[in-house]
């Protein structure tokens, strides 16, 4: 049997302060992940009350097909993961008074899940504001 | 001094960027320096819009399902000759807070606090895959035909009802139950709309008195206190077969508390220090307990059900005997001693030395003998004493020499366990000594010692070569009984070395080898490398014997040797950092691991794995930075499983 896992992370980021009292800051970032067993190979093991791929959906509807050693090779697949993960912000903060100040920040968050497991499809996408008053003293 | 402050500044706006806005650092030498910043967040698309998708991308945030929340934080700052204060906070919701302070009271006192929490949303296992069954055999292989079949447990019924689907009013259940084979796995959510998620808790204190009338005696007290709350999904499975999976939602309330006296005394070249830790780990969590199916009756008569558990009276179930604690921790305790020396031979040497003796104990463990309950009679202790020494040497302006050693040894104490045999046939009379009862030995009984040493020696200006070898060897006292090596020996080799070729360029190298000669396995793993398995041989006449047939087939078949330890192992890593031109700097990174175990039955098991990186920081001009990165990680491994299918 193989396991394998591999990840790739990508960031960015710039900050750019035009004037002493204004700043403006972005950061970004993006992450596939996956994971995967692979070589996983079971016979097919005949006994008496087994039989592969015999569809007796006519007689159980929550149970088509019945039990064979067989299908564990599914592990292969059933066990693969695969996300994307996007993060994005974006803020703009600027100085009021020397002792005040404001600022505005945009999150974005998009979690792609492209094999889901047993917590089943966890994919989200999420987008919220911040805004804030600072006093200096 | 300055371009500490410096440091810590920008760490901390690069850290909170959009906290505040860390425009301007007001650099006046007021006493009382200060800054509140009160916000909110609005939630645009939140998970409320995803139920059942509760995790992904918000495992951290506790705010992701709130329209509204906080985003409020503060800090202050006072300085004066006597005393010194700084706290500063974070308030997003209750289950996002942050706060610490430092105070100093002269240099006589020094206290230092910090607290946190935050919330993990968990994962919720609905179970859809644990759906499984065989065929009652209808006497001819490959006729699945549907033959009048009696609930397999006439004891208990809501056992038959739960087969196969988890709704016995299904309209496919009543026609289905007449085909299903005893062998089955099947599951029961019982709180399948549940969300789980725990808060976690850390609040740390240290505590620091300098006695003004004895320099260099420092008198303390820390504390540690680390919570977790909240609800998580708790598993169970009867025993198989049929293997019927439960999932249960269960309130989490654990807590952690850590006492460390401790006392410190620094002479001209002598320092000591004694330190006492008394850990007190409590579980208030939710009891679970679970009404466990009995074992089915074999599908091939005459194998009978019952051995450990439910118990039964002739034939007749012994009412409440099926019901069983389940996902439990135990209490514990852990008390440590803790004595460290350092002695300054002379400017270029120095002796390092230290002996810890602790004994962790579970306090759950002392009521009436009932293995099933995890009750022994006793507390059960896990002692241990560790002695480590150091001697450093500047042998030369330009090399250095570090010679090290450290024994340890562990002593964890033995459990009998008496097995219930096969109370139905009264086969085995239920007393010590009869055929399944045994003691445990643990693993933890053993001895490691270490020694090594290390070399560093300055080539030239810009250039360190550094090399170090370290020998380890781990000693097991019940080995044949747990079917281990008794002994492993490993032996690391370590080089290096950087080179700073000019003010703008500087490399690191690094090689890491192990060689180890039987390291931990074990013995019984698989079974044999060239494929072949055992087959049931069909029930033993004595319907209480399981051993005659399921024994030899399966455990007994498992001779092979697997470990997921390597015998042997290479590491490389190459780090480097340089500036091409004043606005950019880059810093480059890179590890390749090979390991491999080729001292075990079957295939080799191997591992490779390689994490790597780059990061750039662009500073066209002044006022505006550009970073960039990018990071990689690769691992894969080979390894040989043997698993036992017994009806699937």
């Amino acid at each position: 049997m193989e396991y394998e896992t591999e990840a790739h992370t990508f960031m960015l980021g710039a900050s750019l302060k035009p004037m002493a009292k204004l700043s403006f800051n972005l950061t970004g970032s993006y992450t596939k992940g996956t994971g995967n067993i692979s070589e996983l190979s079971f016979a097919h093991m005949e006994t008496s009350d087994v039989k592969l791929s015999y569809n007796v959906s006519a007689l159980n509807p929550n149970q088509i097909y019945l039990y064979d050693t067989a299908y564990i090779n599914g592990i292969s697949a059933y066990s693969n993961a695969d996300f994307k993960e996007m993060d994005l912000t974006l803020g703009v903060a600027y100085r009021l008074t020397k002792q005040m100040g404001i600022g505005l920040n945009y999150y974005y968050t998009d979690y792609q899940d492209d094999a889901p497991y047993v917590y089943r499809d966890e994919s989200n996408t999420l987008q919220s504001l911040v805004g804030y008053l600072t006093y200096s003293f | 001094m300055k371009k500490r402050y410096l440091t810590v500044l920008v760490g901390l706006c690069l850290a909170v960027p959009f906290a505040t806005p860390c425009l301007a650092a007001d650099s006046s030498d007021k006493p009382l320096q200060g800054e509140i910043s009160i916000g909110g967040k609005w939630q645009l698309d939140d998970l409320d819009k995803h139920e059942g998708k509760a995790k992904g991308g918000a495992e951290f945030d506790s705010t992701a399902d709130k329209n509204l929340s906080w985003d409020t934080g503060a800090k202050l700052d006072y300085r004066s000759p006597s005393i010194n204060f700084d706290v500063d906070g974070r308030y997003k919701d209750g289950d996002d807070q942050t706060y610490g302070g430092n105070l100093d009271l002269g240099r006589i006192m020094l206290y230092k606090t910090n607290y946190d929490r935050f919330m993990h949303r968990l994962g919720h296992d609905y179970l859809d895959n644990l759906t499984a069954q065989i065929f009652r055999a209808a006497g001819t292989p490959g006729a699945p035909v549907g033959l009048p079949f009696p609930c397999p447990d006439p004891n208990n019924p809501a056992f038959c009802q739960a087969l196969p689907d988890t709704d016995p009013n299904t309209a496919g259940y009543q026609n289905s139950r007449s085909t299903i084979g005893a062998a089955a796995v099947y599951h029961t959510d019982h709180d399948p709309f549940a969300d789980y998620h725990t808060t976690h808790t850390t609040w740390e204190n240290s505590l620091t008195f300098n006695v003004p009338q004895l320099p260099g005696l420092q008198v303390g007290f820390d504390h540690r206190q680390e919570k977790r709350k909240g609800c998580a999904q708790a598993l169970t499975t009867s025993k198989c077969s049929a293997c019927h999976i439960e999932s249960y939602s269960k309130g989490i309330n654990e807590e952690t508390n850590d006492y460390m006296p401790k006392v410190s005394l620094k002479l001209e070249a002598l320092a000591l220090e004694y330190s006492f830790l008394h850990r007190e780990f409590n579980d208030k969590s939710q009891e679970m307990i679970n009404g466990y199916n009995t074992l089915t009756a074999a599908h091939i008569a005459p194998f009978a059900s019952s051995l450990q558990f439910p118990t039964y009276s002739g034939t007749t179930l012994n009412a409440g005997s099926e019901i069983l604690p389940f996902s439990r921790t135990p209490d514990s305790t852990k008390d440590s001693h803790t004595l460290k020396g350092r002695y300054d031979i002379d400017a270029n040497n120095t002796v390092i030395a230290g002996i810890v003796y602790s004994k962790s104990t579970n306090t759950q463990t002392d009521g009436a003998y009932s293995p099933l309950y995890g009750e022994f009679g006793k507390d059960l202790e896990l002692d241990s004493t560790a002695m480590m020494a150091k001697w450093h040497s500047r042998l030369s302006s330009t090399v250095s020499l570090n010679l090290f050693g450290k024994y340890q040894t562990m002593n964890n104490d033995n459990v009998g366990i008496d097995i219930n045999d096969a109370a139905l046939h009264n086969k085995y009379k239920n007393e010590p000594g009869d055929l399944w009862d045994f003691t445990r030995q643990s693993a933890y009984d053993m001895d490691i010692l270490t020694m090594g040493a290390d070399m560093s020696w300055k080539l030239v200006k810009g250039i360190t070569l550094k090399g170090g070898y370290e020998y380890k060897r781990d000693n097991r006292k019940n080995a044949d009984l747990l079917n281990v090596p008794e002994t492993t020996d490993e032996h690391t080799i370590k080089l290096g070395g950087d080179w700073r070729i000019n003010r703008t360029m500087k490399w690191a190298l690094g090689y890491k080898g192990q060689f180890v000669s039987h390291p931990y396995a074990y013995k019984n793993a698989v079974c044999t490398p060239w494929g072949s398995f055992g087959q049931y041989a069909g029930p033993a006449s004595d319907g209480a014997d399981y051993y005659r047939s399921y024994g030899p087939t399966i455990y007994d078949a498992r001779t092979g040797t697997r470990s997921n330890l390597p015998n042997q192992a290479h590491e490389f890593s190459l780090k480097g950092n340089f500036m091409p031109m004043k606005t950019l700097s880059a810093n480059l990174y890179g590890k390749y691991r090979t390991a491999k175990n080729d001292d075990v039955s079957g295939n080799d098991w191997q591992q490779d794995l390689f994490t790597g990186g780059l990061n750039l920081v662009l500073t066209p001009f002044e006022k505006l930075v550009f970073t960039a990165g990018y990071n990689y990680f690769y691992d894969t491994y080979d390894s040989m499983y043997c698993i036992a299918l017994y009806d699937g």
